[in-house]
């Protein structure tokens, strides 16, 4: 199914949460809304279950309006972040309630219930765990029942309210991949809140970045982070340094050294982000680069990050990964070249410009 | 489109909102506010001038005062002794201690009535208690230490059961903090402890002083009911009912409720500013 | 002998004082009256003490406070029990005020709890003359008692619901609405198996008042024996005839109820305690 969401705003008194919304998820896409607590993410996807009601706008199942229908009457599949499991009812009776609570009309036989329950809880990988209440399962096995459960009314879109926040770690890496396969192989329309840009990245088809109530860009994951459409987005995706710069004539100048040549700017101050690990370290006596000197190292794992303070006197963070370090680590004092990889820059009337360089 | 904003908003997701909210009115206002109403405008009905005169004899006057005074004392003793009750129950391990824990409640459970006999043949001048406590020139039922017996009695399960869950709650990491930056036990109770457990101790001490004002039962057996000394205001109300006089009851009726709402008002307040203050 | 960190624990004979002084109340002010209501109600031996309990007269208090009890409990449970759903499951303007007015009753002394009904529906009252044109009789009559003991029993249920509910969240509820489930659905599946230890607790406690409830019921109780006589009125009547001993009797019956509603309480809160939503 098809979900399209129209100028869609909402107030909590006088605090608007969501303005002038405007989405698509395309049949059997899976979309997440990307963004940090107090976003709206969340009561954006409890609009579209039914569970909160927006002032205006529309949302659109396959083309038709459903914002004054009721929650029961939407057949959405919604996993709760704390996965709202019937606390007195065992896992097959949590999973068959959907089937159960149907008028007799609708409502398939007992063995027919049982043997859908089956299925489900073999998709999610649960066979045998009929009898168990919530409270014998662990967190990425409720989690499952949780998904079992929604699955169970056939539902026309999948939502899925922060579904890994109250795992651990390894936990949730392992939930992340099984459930991208998993909607796979449904092709079931789905949507994920979520304030980790990894697990957005990872999973979505397509990432909607979302702050104070307004979606900031809406593509595919290469795109939002190899583009970020605004300063806010690249500062959400990957945490960028910002340095105050100037284009004049094209040249992007930081201080009195050009950064970069844009192919069309007009002149004026602007931001240039750019994120720590795009940043390559070159040695002092390099022909090009930016000069800078170390005012910190500090040796961690799989990279080494460095404070560094730029000759105009802006600073700087860089992250080395540990294949591109030679010889001895850099110390506080020391000089560097820098030569920035990836960026992009801002400025109020100029708009955005991304840039490669080298 | 004003009204389709506000229709939209006032949609509510669970269904039964107006029949449960219907049935709510319907009981609070049959059984609480109506008859409540009554009492108001039967004792303001003659104008304030007349309730003034019926409140003003001294009867009536020594009646409140009773009242109001010795609840207020037994509710403060009981803070006492409801204090270290609730603490030897949550911090110590003894024999019979859930026992002990189970029938602090007895007040509550034992029907007032019964509490008010089984008190005067405690501390009658030949009871079980009374008879030690009369050659001393200790003498409490019949007098207005009577009274103030009876409301200890009934007001103690409010502190010890208001104190109790939050002494369980406090987190050890707090005394061991200050243990750690070597203050002394008394300094880990008074600086720690203490600042905790007021708004606790001061919730049940309004609980009490509100249950301990309106009692009857346990109070009226062992008080002796004599007018100006031991007579307590709600006997006075159940007095004056048995006389036909329905303005002078629901005057007094009125000015306990009165009272009983400054001082709970109050103590609130002052729970509100202990609160920003201090905590 | 090694000894724990002073500023963790309190020395020995602090300990042994403290407990001490705690057994010592509980000992005088509880213990000891339970003791003395069974001992008075048997002086003069098992038979009388028996014969006591089977009078004609006890035997019908004993039916009035128990029909009394079935119409009071289930009255206030089902209320309780919608003003909960209203008041933890929705947000609306007047919540608060709503909370407050619900536990208003318990500041009220249970003789202004009668009061109020005579003011009412007694024959000086408002609907005094409708009611007796009718020839409805209420106040001195058993509708009355109910009234009253309804006033007083009142807000037991909503009390132990609303914290509960309001704990638990809305999320199941929401959950089954999104998978087709009706309010009717919602309400027996989800609901109320999560709440039903609360609303027993609730409800034992508002049976155990119901019960023993005096001041309120004497007030507008006809005091007619056989008729409007509740157990606790028995008690009295019997005591202020010098009937010491039968009415001990009738009221170690109340203290036996008193102690089966504290053992059913302490074992629901032992084995229900998550249920109950308390500590």
């Amino acid at each position: 199914m098809q979900v399209g969401i129209q100028s869609l705003g909402k107030s909590f008194g006088s605090t608007r949460v969501l303005s002038g919304i405007e989405l698509e998820v395309k049949e059997g896409e899976f979309c997440a809304l990307l963004g940090p607590s107090g976003s709206g993410k969340t009561t954006l996807l409890r609009i579209i279950a039914g569970l909160e009601f927006a002032e205006h706008g529309k949302v659109l199942f396959d083309g038709v309006d459903v914002a004054n229908r009721e929650a029961r009457d939407r057949q959405v599949g919604f996993v709760f972040q704390h996965y709202a499991l019937f606390r007195h009812m065992t896992v097959h009776d949590n999973v068959a309630f959907g089937l159960q609570i149907r008028s007799r009309a609708k409502r398939p036989a007992r063995a027919e219930i049982d043997r859908r329950v089956g299925e489900l809880l073999e998709l999610v990988q649960l066979a045998g765990f009929e009898g168990r209440f919530p409270d014998q399962l662990s967190g990425g096995q409720r989690q499952r029942v949780a998904l079992a459960r929604a699955l169970a009314i056939e539902p026309r879109v999948l939502l899925l309210d922060e579904p890994f926040g109250a795992l651990d770690a390894r936990v949730r890496r392992e939930m992340r991949s099984w459930l991208r396969d998993l909607q796979r192989k449904l092709n079931l329309t789905s949507i994920l809140v979520t304030h980790d840009q990894d697990e957005a990245l990872e999973l979505a088809d397509r990432v909607a970045v979302m702050e104070q109530g307004q979606v900031l860009q809406y593509d595919v994951p290469q795109q939002v982070y190899d583009r970020p459409a605004t300063p806010a987005v690249y500062d959400f995706l990957g945490g960028a340094n910002r340095l105050a710069v100037r284009v004049s004539q094209g040249r992007v100048l930081l201080g009195n050294e050009v950064v970069a040549v844009l192919a069309a700017a007009d002149d004026a101050a602007a931001h240039l982000h750019v994120r720590s690990h795009d940043i390559q370290l070159l040695a002092a006596d390099a022909a090009e680069g930016l000069q800078a000197q170390v005012l910190r190292a500090t040796w961690g794992g799989a990279s080494t990050h460095y404070d560094l303070r730029l000759a105009e006197g802006s600073t700087v963070e860089v992250d080395q990964p540990r294949w591109a370090q030679s010889g001895q680590l850099l110390a506080a004092g020391d000089a560097v070249r820098l030569r920035l990889e990836r960026f992009g820059v801002f400025g109020p009337v100029a708009g955005s410009h991304h840039g490669i360089t080298g | 489109m004003a009204s389709v904003h506000t229709l939209r908003q006032q949609r509510r997701v669970l269904p039964g909102f107006g029949l449960a909210m219907g049935v709510t009115l319907a009981w609070l206002g049959l059984i609480v506010l109506i008859p409540l109403a009554a009492l108001l405008a039967k004792s303001l009905g003659n104008g304030p001038a007349f309730w003034w005169k019926t409140l003003a004899t001294p009867r009536v006057a020594a009646a409140l005062e009773l009242s109001f005074f010795s609840s207020l004392a037994a509710a403060a003793v009981d803070m006492v002794f409801g204090l270290i009750i609730a603490w030897v129950l949550v911090r110590y391990r003894f024999p019979g201690r859930r026992i002990v824990d189970a029938l602090i409640d007895l007040p509550f459970a034992l029907p007032t009535a019964v509490a008010g006999i089984t008190l005067t043949a405690l501390y009658a001048g030949n009871g079980w208690l009374g008879r030690y406590l009369e050659p001393l020139g200790i003498q409490i039922a019949f007098t207005r230490l009577g009274v103030f017996v009876a409301l200890v009695f009934v007001a103690l399960p409010f502190i010890v059961r208001t104190v109790q869950p939050v002494l369980q709650d406090l987190d050890k990491e707090y005394e061991e903090a200050a243990a750690s930056l070597g203050a002394t036990r008394w300094q880990c109770f008074w600086r720690v402890l203490w600042p905790a457990l007021l708004p606790a101790l001061l919730t049940g001490f309004t609980l009490a002083l509100a249950r301990a004002v309106g009692e009857y039962g346990s109070v009226i057996f062992i008080a002796g009911n004599l007018p100006m000394v031991s007579e307590i205001a709600p006997l006075l109300i159940a007095v004056k009912l048995e006389q036909y006089d329905y303005v002078g009851a629901a005057a007094i009726g009125t000015s306990m409720l009165m009272i009983s709402f400054v001082l709970l008002l109050g103590l609130n307040l002052l729970q509100r500013w202990l609160r920003k203050g201090r905590l | 002998m090694s000894r724990p960190n002073g500023a963790l624990t309190e020395s020995a004979w602090v300990r042994r004082l403290l407990i001490g002084i705690a057994l010592a109340f509980f000992a005088v002010f509880l213990l000891l009256p339970l003791v003395v209501v069974f001992a008075e109600a048997l002086t003069k031996g098992i038979a009388p003490y028996f014969e006591a309990m089977q009078e004609p007269d006890a035997i019908a208090a004993l039916k009035l406070s128990l029909a009394i009890v079935a119409i009071v409990v289930p009255i206030n449970a089902l209320c309780g029990l919608c003003a909960a759903w209203a008041i933890a499951k929705f947000r609306f303007a007047g919540r608060s005020l709503l909370l407050a007015l619900i536990d208003l009753p318990f500041a009220v002394s249970p003789v202004i709890a009668g009061l109020v009904y005579v003011l009412l529906l007694g024959s000086p009252g408002v609907l005094g003359p409708l009611l007796r044109e009718w020839d409805i009789q209420i106040i001195f009559a058993v509708p009355g008692m109910v009234l009253a003991t309804l006033f007083v029993t009142f807000p037991f249920v909503a009390r132990e619901l609303i914290p509960l509910m309001e704990q638990q969240g809305n999320d199941e509820e929401h959950a089954a609405r999104l998978l087709g489930a009706n309010g009717l659905q919602i309400f027996l599946r989800v609901t109320l198996p999560n709440i039903k230890w609360a609303l027993m607790y609730g409800a034992l406690l508002c049976g155990a008042r119901a019960l023993g409830e005096f001041g309120a019921v004497s007030v507008v109780s006809g005091h007619i024996r056989g008729q409007t006589n509740t157990l606790p009125l028995q008690v009295e009547i019997l005591y202020n005839e010098y009937q010491f001993q039968a009415a001990f009797a009738v009221a170690s019956m109340l203290a036996l109820f008193a102690l089966i509603t504290l053992a059913v309480k302490a074992l629901l809160e032992r084995r229900y305690a998550r249920e109950l939503g308390h500590h």
